[in-house]
């Protein structure tokens, strides 16, 4: 498990070699898909995330680089695992982890509309706010109007983002 | 008002959830409707936090679920609840507090309107409309609250009951994004 710290000015919106997870949704999508199925194989990434063959050689071998998947077995076809990753960003007050969840988080904007939407708003960072949120609503310790109110956003868009991650944060 | 005198409220939280899909989960919320014989009553403030706000274009561009809900006949906006009630303001007002408390915040962060659902409950009960309530919320903070609360107004606890949306109609719990299971 790595953890770092940097300095950023804006924690996750930000370039590096890390943030290539971040910023590619369909990266984020095979390794969320690997983190939930142990010993995965290329091909049964490809049928079920219905990418192109090539696209998920390549994004495999960039998460193999990075060393947030490893191959799980010597022989072929080669399987995968994933590497829990645990990355703490302190730029001034604010602190950020990135956590599988929060890749998770990203890799739905490919499916589900209201999580693309909030990115596009709010960004990596607000969306890394909201998954917060989204864990204290799940324990039942926060309302969707509270949320709106403390993050000046419309009620409407709190409950949003709160029933898009729920999924995430209850797994 | 449904079967066995029961009336059921939604809140907002429950619509929006039902609102990001692309109408399965409002025909869910529609026969669920019909099945108990009733009309979903929905409070003003929910009724503005899904149909009038500014965002909605950028979230749901091509649709308004919800005017098209009360159309058809299986929802109702309410009116507000009646503040000058001495029992139904106290119940707000508790209702925000306890909201607070759960939510280890100050009462400023909750408003006394957040809590409409719980002094309509109340009103139904006090006025005879109807002898059951079902709040159906999925902010855990509101549901425990009607649920503790408004039994303290001389009600069985049966009488009131807080249902998420999933636990209303089994549809609503569908996941989205099978895949990432």
């Amino acid at each position: 498990m790595a953890t770092r710290e940097a300095n950023w000015d804006t924690p996750l919106d930000t370039g590096g070699e890390v943030f290539a997870l971040l910023e590619n949704p369909r990266k984020a999508w095979i390794y969320t898909y690997i983190d939930h199925h142990p010993e995965t194989t290329i091909q049964d990434v490809v049928e079920t995330l219905d990418l192109p063959q090539r696209t998920v050689y390549e994004y495999v071998d960039d998460l193999e680089a990075a060393g947030f998947v490893e191959q799980s077995n010597d022989g072929r076809p080669a399987e995968y695992t994933a590497h829990e990753i645990d990355l703490q960003l302190v730029a001034g007050d604010a602190e950020r982890r990135i956590t599988p969840e929060l890749v998770e988080a990203i890799a739905r904007r490919i499916r589900d509309d209201g999580v693309d939407t909030y990115i596009d708003r709010h960004g990596l960072d607000g969306l890394a706010v909201a998954l917060d949120y989204a864990r204290e609503y799940a324990e039942g310790s926060v309302t969707h109007r509270i949320m709106a109110r403390e993050q000046d956003l419309s009620p409407l868009e709190a409950g949003v983002v709160l029933d898009a991650l729920r999924p995430v944060v209850e797994a | 008002m449904g079967r066995d005198g029961e009336v059921v409220f939604i809140d907002s939280s429950v619509l929006i959830s039902c609102g990001r899909r692309d109408g399965t989960r409002f025909q869910a919320l529609a026969r669920e409707a019909h099945q108990r014989d009733t009309v979903f009553r929905i409070s003003p403030q929910v009724y503005a936090e899904v149909t009038g706000d500014p965002a909605l274009d950028a979230y749901s561009p091509d649709q308004s679920p919800v005017d098209e809900a009360v159309q058809e006949g299986w929802m109702k906006v309410t009116e507000s609840p009646a503040y000058s009630d001495s029992d139904v303001s106290t119940v707000m007002d508790r209702a925000r507090n306890f909201i607070a408390n759960s939510s280890d915040r100050s009462e400023d962060v909750v408003e006394k309107a957040d809590t409409e659902i719980v002094g309509l409950a109340l009103e139904i009960l006090l006025d005879g409309v109807g002898d059951r309530v079902l709040v159906v919320t999925n902010d855990i903070p509101l549901g425990e609250a009607a649920e503790s609360l408004l039994p303290n107004y001389g009600f069985d606890d049966e009488q009131i009951t807080w249902l998420t949306g999933s636990e209303l109609a089994p549809e609503l719990a569908e996941d989205f994004v099978p895949e990432f299971d």
